[in-house]
């Protein structure tokens, strides 16, 4: 009893220490403002130019477009190509990760849970092998 | 021998020993232990035969093309007639342009180490504090590395070019001195790819570091401030041993990663200028794909797979031993 009164008195006495707080030093305040803006800014650059045509992009890459342009986003929604395209990566996406979950744990089970000859060096040939996509397809022509 | 034979049949015994109970009696045809055997083999084959296929299909068989490919002069159609022996890997092996790329992509693996690395651990010890806005930020941060690598190398394009944003932006501040061609410039431009790669990746970096921050129980870092110990001490002796295998994971997926950049290289630069920013995948492809010297190609691929794998398994061999150890449980039984 008396171990648990005093683990509560030490959480109570740091509830106020953990508690999220502003930021106060300047220094910290700084940093994080710039990781923001040279995280956030390039791609705010990136939406914005969506809004200009190409002419504008090469006269005035800078400041604000003039003016907005709207087609270039409405012509990618309304192409039947965009999507297509983004129903191949859909297909993509979920048939690998529903593969490389399935067959992953099927086969992390069987080595993590079964000793049998050979388990050791399996191991191995799979470990490099999915960390290093060194051989890309040798022939993409076909 | 004997000692390992017993102990898979113990693991095995004990593996099977759940189903056992529920069809006992019924299968007293076979001896126990033999039965046991053969329902391990089956269990086996069931849980590792799909993976194993696909894996063989999917990275063996290729590998095995790729090598096959090598020994040819060939341009990616018509028959593999032209043998000519380890003639291209002796072209890869003494050409100058490969040893440029080689030198690019260790350039790039050892940056990333050194600059990479410190940001990243700094930046995770700051977001793992609590504040207000955390999980904004960490969002914020993470951001890059969701967008794909063309969308970052088109973006970053377009802001460098010569009298673009990035331009204004240092001319606007009074330091237009700096302004350089960034991507056209032979000294520079892999410095800015390498920045480039930077802005993307490292929020993966700083996410892998977070979680392992957050594995690491505050009573440690409590019963060190009662001891005394400055935010300084705690920091160096207390986090960063303890994110030991955290930073030695991600070393090695950056320098598996510098060692493959290709999409970001490729769009933003083609290699160029004068092969300043070539890397060993873009040699690959410039010389596979684009000159159609398929069999050339090849020889490139098996060359770079020689060295991140040779890499790899050094690195697991002598960095990640200790990481890994746990990873297989010994002697189940």
């Amino acid at each position: 009893m008396t171990v648990l009164s005093a683990a509560r008195g030490r959480g109570h006495a740091d509830t106020a220490a953990r508690r999220r707080t502003w930021i106060t030093r300047p220094g910290t305040y700084l940093v994080i403002l710039f990781v923001l803006a040279i995280t956030l800014v390039p791609m705010l650059y990136l939406i914005l130019s969506g809004f200009r045509t190409t002419g504008q992009l090469g006269s005035n890459p800078n400041g604000l477009p003039h003016p907005w342009v709207w087609s270039n986003y409405a012509s990618i929604l309304e192409s039947a190509v965009f999507w297509q395209a983004v129903l191949n990566s859909a297909i993509i996406a979920v048939v690998a990760t529903a593969l490389a979950m399935v067959l992953g744990s099927m086969a992390a089970f069987a080595l993590s849970r079964y000793t049998f000859r050979g388990r050791d060096g399996l191991f191995l040939c799979l470990r490099p092998g999915c960390c290093s996509r060194s051989i890309p397809p040798p022939c993409r022509c076909s | 021998m004997a000692r390992a034979e017993s102990t898979q049949d113990r693991g095995a015994a004990r593996l099977a020993a759940g189903p056992e109970i529920i069809s006992g009696p019924a299968a007293a045809g076979a001896p126990p232990k033999q039965r046991s055997a053969r329902r391990k083999r089956i269990e086996l084959a069931i849980l590792l035969g799909p993976p194993l296929i696909l894996f063989i299909g999917f990275v063996f068989v290729p590998m095995i093309f790729a090598i096959w490919y090598s020994l040819y002069n060939w341009n990616g159609y018509g028959p593999l007639s032209d043998f000519i022996g380890l003639q291209n890997y002796q072209g890869v092996v003494t050409g100058s342009v490969f040893h440029q790329a080689l030198l690019h992509n260790i350039i790039i693996a050892v940056l990333s180490v050194v600059i990479q690395l410190p940001i990243s651990i700094g930046l995770a010890l700051l977001l793992n504090r609590r504040m207000r806005g955390q999980t904004a930020l960490r969002l914020a941060v993470f951001t890059p590395y969701v967008l794909s690598q063309a969308t970052t190398a088109v973006m970053w394009s377009m802001l460098l070019s010569h009298g673009g944003p990035v331009d204004s932006l240092l001319k606007s501040v009074g330091l237009a001195a700096l302004i350089h061609f960034w991507l056209a410039s032979t000294s520079l431009v892999l410095y800015t790819l390498f920045f480039v790669v930077t802005w993307q990746f490292i929020g993966f970096g700083i996410v892998l570091l977070l979680a392992g921050l957050q594995g690491i129980p505050p009573e440690l870092r409590e019963a060190a401030a009662i001891d005394g110990a400055s935010s300084w001490q705690i920091t160096r002796r207390i986090m960063l041993p303890l994110l030991g295998p955290t930073i030695r994971i991600w070393i090695f997926l950056a320098v598996i990663g510098s060692l493959q950049l290709f999409d970001i290289v490729w769009i933003m630069t083609l290699g160029g200028p004068a092969n300043a920013s070539q890397t060993m995948l873009t040699y690959l492809y410039f010389n596979g794909a684009e000159r159609t010297q398929f069999g050339y190609g090849a020889t490139v691929s098996v060359v770079l797979f020689i060295i991140s794998f040779v890499f790899a398994l050094a690195y697991q061999r002598y960095a990640l031993r200790r990481d890994t150890a746990g990873a297989l449980t010994r002697a189940v039984g």
